[in-house]
């Protein structure tokens, strides 16, 4: 999805964001407290950037954290996920569910992508068969925000 | 007598006549040799570079035990040759399969005799041996090599075994090429980890197309990997050792950058000449995707795509691609599909089987300004 596209969309977010301070530290992919299912594997991906992948009766799911230094930073890196994607257009997800957030359309493998505080969070569906992803995305959001320090943020 | 040591990248600023400069991994920093070594126990890889070869290629070795202030003439051979040929039908077709394995799989050849001089303590220098290793000349082909030498000196008319050392050699068409380097960034120098997963990939390949195609076609047909459109190692640098440790557990995604990246990494870690280079906006035909049963319908998908990630030979002017996330589909008949993996083929003509008709139903296909060799994390 090209920025230009997202962008549209992050930027009044970003704009009520620019000054938050809200921030989360060491927040793992798999320091989730409510586990979906039994974890299979985690990664520290680089110095700010993990991932948790667990297995479920039928299905995987997995998510990707990334710690960025402001809810602004984390804006622009959600906008960066959304151009890494090949998708040409992404529709916005849940309201309530991070800062804000996208998701695949179907037939795509779900997913979600959303910017909460200071971080970036991703939740797939990890493997060939499909698996909704958007109610385990709400609980490590509502995780994050029980988390979260200094305030500022926005719910949309 | 015993051998102490055995040193394969000898000369860290060449691979003419000695081995590569590699790593273990991407935080292990460059192998130093010896690689292999008695005490304390050291066994680590080396890799060989096929293209790079010219001339005879030398080892260093140090031994000791030897006769104080003496002179011995020593020599290693091959510890586990194929066995003689059995007689009857049978015993040629087995002979045939051990010629085989050793010629994939076998000691790298052998390593010819000269003489070593010993000290008062009976200890040698580092001394220089030339290797007879038609493996790694006329009869080399890409693999991972389980050397076993068995070392022998003479005495009098006959050679006496006295040590057995084993090595791992991975052997490559040519010298890695970016992201990868034989100085500088050490993150950067070819991985043994990833040597490891490439050369069984393309093993037996004689050519880097043969390399790029072998890779493209493993990348494609990885069993536990499915499509997703969300890049999952990493658009800025390449997540390597995440798709290493992916492929050997349980299911997991990926899209066409991730594709493009392994195929572009891994072949051009065996020496080949790839770059990754996107193009944008399209909707696709139907194609096969990502590991996918041409037999199954639902297997053959198409895309509305803000862009797409290949493979180039050296850059977009090539026009030459492969493509390790989808087969293309050649068939001209409604109702029945062609699976073709796009290897070394034409991006656009255009001509009606060129890639980018195959691939794009409408849609600009524009090419980004540039390609890339992303580094490796």
């Amino acid at each position: 999805m090209q920025r230009e596209l997202s962008m549209k969309v992050i930027a009044p977010v970003l704009e009520r964001n620019r000054e938050a301070a809200a921030r989360v530290t060491g927040f793992q992919a798999w320091s989730v407290a409510q586990q979906p299912g039994l974890l299979a594997m985690r990664e520290q991906l680089d110095q700010n950037s993990s991932r948790a992948v667990w297995d479920l009766e039928s299905g995987r799911i997995g998510v990707t954290v990334t710690e960025h230094a402001s809810t602004a930073a984390a804006l622009n890196a959600l906008a960066d996920d959304l151009e890494a994607n090949q998708l040409a257009e992404l529709p916005r997800g849940p309201e309530g569910l991070g800062e804000i957030s996208f998701v695949h359309p179907p037939p795509a493998p779900p997913a979600v992508f959303f910017a909460r505080a200071n971080l970036t969070v991703a939740v797939y569906s990890f493997g060939r068969e499909p698996v909704d992803v958007i109610g385990f995305a709400q609980r490590v959001d509502a995780e994050i925000s029980a988390q979260t320090q200094g305030g500022g943020g926005s719910r949309s | 007598m015993q051998v102490e040591e055995v040193r394969f990248n000898h000369d860290t600023s060449a691979a003419t006549n000695d081995a590569l400069t590699i790593a273990s991994d991407g935080s292990s920093g460059a192998i130093a040799a010896p690689e292999w070594q008695r005490f304390p126990t050291r066994r680590l890889p080396c890799a060989y570079a096929l293209g790079a070869i010219s001339g005879a290629v030398t080892i260093k070795v140090r031994f000791s035990g030897g006769p104080p202030n003496a002179t011995r003439r020593i020599r290693a051979v091959d510890a586990n040759p194929v066995p003689p040929q059995q007689p009857g039908c049978l015993g040629s077709i087995i002979h045939a399969f051990q010629q085989w394995l050793h010629a994939l799989f076998g000691t790298v050849g052998e390593v010819l005799e000269r003489n070593v001089s010993f000290d008062a303590a009976g200890n040698s220098a580092l001394e220089t041996f030339t290797l007879n290793a038609s493996y790694l000349g006329a009869n080399g082909v890409v693999t991972k090599r389980n050397t076993v030498w068995k070392w022998q000196l003479k005495s009098g008319k006959t050679w006496v075994d006295f040590d057995n050392t084993d090595h791992t050699m991975y052997i490559t068409a040519d010298l890695p090429t970016a992201p990868w380097v034989q100085s500088g960034t050490p993150s950067q120098l070819p991985w043994a980890t990833a040597l490891e997963r490439a050369c069984m990939w393309a093993i037996g390949s004689k050519t880097k197309d043969e390399v790029a195609a072998a890779i493209t076609r493993e990348v494609n047909r990885v069993a536990n990997v499915s499509y997703t459109p969300a890049t999952m190692f990493g658009f800025n640098n390449y997540q390597l050792t995440s798709y290493l440790t992916h492929l050997t557990g349980g299911a997991f995604v990926m899209n066409c950058t991730d594709a493009a990246d392994a195929v572009t990494t891994l072949s051009n870690l065996l020496g080949c000449n790839l770059a990754e280079g996107r193009f944008f906006n399209m909707q696709t035909r139907q194609f096969l995707t990502l590991s996918g049963d041409p037999n199954v319908a639902a297997d053959w998908v198409s895309w509305n795509w803000g862009y797409h990630e290949i493979c180039w030979q050296n850059d977009f002017s090539s026009n030459t691609v492969w493509d390790g996330c989808l087969q293309l589909d050649m068939s001209n008949t409604p109702g029945v599909h062609v699976a073709q993996l796009p290897v070394k083929m034409l991006f656009s003509v255009p001509a009606p089987n060129d890639y980018k008709t195959r691939l794009i139903a409408t849609g600009t296909g524009n090419l980004e300004g540039f390609v890339r060799h992303r580094a490796v994390v």
